[in-house]
């Protein structure tokens, strides 16, 4: 892949994800690429007792809620409007969800930091960004 | 842009590390920043480098001539090489060499593919990719 047609930050509302959200900012300024910003509610079927106890309907609710809060908590930080960006909202693996949009589309280039909000769990399965340079299409860069 | 200045991409002369090398250039026409070629030629382990005794010149002539032969890989696959584009070669083990690289030159955002030669080295120790993306401060960008 030669152009990047979009760059996509993957964003959790962690610190990481924020400074990711930056570098991916500044590169879309540079190069004129539009900016995505991707937000997972995480609600993976082995770990979500939570969501089963959610209907459908409350569970898109919580889902949109969750990610409005985040991308604009993440646009207010680098003094964006919404409608600088493209936002993103879905729910799933994080990892799995972040690989099926990048594979959507051609050209996607993917900004993410090392570290999410998840601990326990990066430790032990591998942490998100882990799942997505192994698997991802494309160009993937890595922010500390 | 004020994340990064130079944009340092590793080079075997794989098909992996051409296709970093295409990503790389294209965003250092994008942002602006300087591009480096960077070689390593990966020293054996030494009992090898014991058994077949090589002196320091020859190691040192043999690095030479393994950066020459894939910079002019790259520079024959890519037609569209910025003009001030700067080549360096190194000599270890390339992700400590690169690690070392980029402790030494902060602001740079370093691209590599995800495999290099190494196949079988890969799978026993974790691949090359892997140890940069794990322990490097800059940004890291891996291109399939």
């Amino acid at each position: 892949m030669e152009e990047i047609s979009e760059i996509v930050v993957a964003v959790d509302g962690s610190d990481s994800a924020l400074r990711a959200a930056r570098f991916a900012h500044g590169l879309s300024r540079v190069s004129g690429s539009p900016l995505t910003l991707l937000y997972v509610l995480p609600a993976s079927p082995m770990d979500s007792a939570w969501v089963a106890a959610l209907t459908a309907d409350e569970l898109a609710r919580a889902r949109e809620e969750a990610g409005r809060t985040v991308i604009q908590g993440v646009c207010e930080k680098l003094g964006l409007t919404e409608s600088d960006v493209d936002g993103v909202i879905v729910s799933g693996d994080p990892a799995g969800e972040i690989i099926d949009y990048l594979s959507e589309g051609s050209g996607r280039m993917c900004v993410m930091g090392r570290r999410g909000r998840s601990g326990f769990g990066a430790l032990l399965l591998g942490s998100v960004s882990d799942k997505v340079v192994r698997h991802a299409p494309g160009v993937v860069t890595l922010v500390s | 842009m004020s994340e990064f200045s130079r944009i340092a991409v590793a080079v075997d002369g794989s098909d992996g590390s051409i296709r970093a090398a295409r990503v790389a250039s294209r965003l250092s026409r994008d942002t602006g920043s300087r591009l480096t070629l960077l070689h390593v030629y990966p020293i054996l382990p030494s009992e090898i480098m014991g058994a077949v005794s090589l002196t320091a010149e020859e190691i040192e002539r043999a690095k030479k001539s393994s950066a020459e032969r894939v910079f002019k890989v790259v520079e024959d696959e890519l037609s569209d090489l910025p003009d001030d584009v700067e080549r360096t070669s190194l000599l270890g083990d390339p992700a400590e060499e690169i690690l070392g690289y980029l402790e030494e030159h902060s602001g740079t955002l370093m691209v590599m593919g995800r495999r290099g030669r190494s196949k079988i080295q890969s799978l026993l120790l974790g691949s090359v990719s892997d140890k940069v993306v794990r322990h490097a401060r800059s940004p890291v960008t891996l291109v399939t």
